[in-house]
């Protein structure tokens, strides 16, 4: 919980500084793009190192590879409760927040040329959140749901930006579930999309 | 991603080849990163206007689909997970010395 607190705390420090006017011209995508970049590679360093990680994965049961379909059941199940909090939510509309799976680029860009740029604000905010949500609270899912919680929680994510934390919370023998589920959900993004919006 | 996946590879094949030279805990290093692109994320939605005025009217909604398909996820994993454990006890492997290197303090 203490590196979650930490965490956090960067994350409200870089809402002020940014209100502040702290680094106005910096290009935060390259620098997030940059550190995302120092991150996988030693990502892929603490996997290279570890011995064990080649037999584990020939020694994984094939089951847990039906965690993609877990999490898009889950997903869409979790979503379909949004009508009736918000009157003004359609269930198409909630499914098609819910299909962006943290994929927050993707799909926002997506939800605003087919239905503009209120519903793609809410697509940007809804799977941000989704993202931070699963890195602040992975030792609790990974702790009170099983370790494959924090993967399916990750959704799209799981192959880059939430895999530090999964790592972390779950350990480098669940890496290869991890990517091969980021990998799978990041595909499934377009695919759900253009499904549902086939359906207005 | 895929040049991040690439750039996890390059990662791994280093690891390989250096393990038996040396080894190295990557977990500090990868905490750090992180709270870097957190911060980088926090300041991301700091400079976007539109997006801070409209939080509080749109956030909500946000809030909400965010925290129900986390829930949802969340739940069908925890029924993947005892439905495996229940069937031989083990999620992904089951060998004593098999165990990951990195077993540092947990974020």
């Amino acid at each position: 919980m203490k590196g979650s607190i930490i965490i956090v705390s960067f994350f409200v420090l870089g809402v002020f500084s940014a209100l502040n006017g702290f680094m106005e011209g910096a290009d935060l995508a390259l620098l997030s793009k940059i550190f995302l970049y120092v991150l996988m590679f030693f990502a892929g360093l603490g996997l290279g190192m570890d011995k064990g990680l080649v037999p584990l994965i020939r020694k994984q049961p094939a089951r847990v590879l039906l965690l993609p379909l877990c999490t898009m059941a889950g997903t869409f199940a979790g979503v379909s409760a949004v009508p009736l909090f918000f009157g003004d939510v359609s269930l198409t509309d909630s499914l098609a927040l819910g299909a962006g799976f943290g994929y927050y680029s993707l799909s926002s860009i997506f939800i605003g040329q087919v239905r503009g740029p209120e519903l793609a604000t809410i697509a940007l905010a809804a799977n941000v959140i989704r993202e931070i949500l699963t890195l602040l609270f992975a030792p609790l899912m990974s702790r009170y749901f099983g370790k494959l919680a924090p993967i399916s929680a990750g959704g799209a994510t799981t192959a880059d930006t939430t895999l530090p934390v999964i790592v972390r919370c779950c350990g480098n023998e669940y890496v290869p579930v991890a990517v091969f589920h980021g990998v799978v959900m990041d595909i499934s993004v377009p695919f759900f999309l253009t499904l549902i919006f086939s359906m207005y | 991603m895929y040049i991040a996946i690439l750039f996890m590879a390059a990662g791994y094949l280093a690891g390989v080849l250096l393990r038996r030279r040396f080894t190295f805990r990557t977990g500090t290093v990868m905490l750090a990163a992180v709270c870097v692109l957190l911060f980088v994320l926090g300041m991301e939605l700091g400079r976007n206007r539109m997006l801070m005025e409209s939080l509080s009217t749109l956030g909500l909604k946000a809030l909400a689909v965010a925290v129900l398909s986390v829930a949802g996820s969340v739940v069908c994993a925890a029924f993947l997970y005892r439905m495996i454990r229940k069937d031989n006890g083990k999620v992904i492997a089951d060998n004593a010395e098999v165990q990951p290197d990195n077993n540092e303090k947990r974020i």
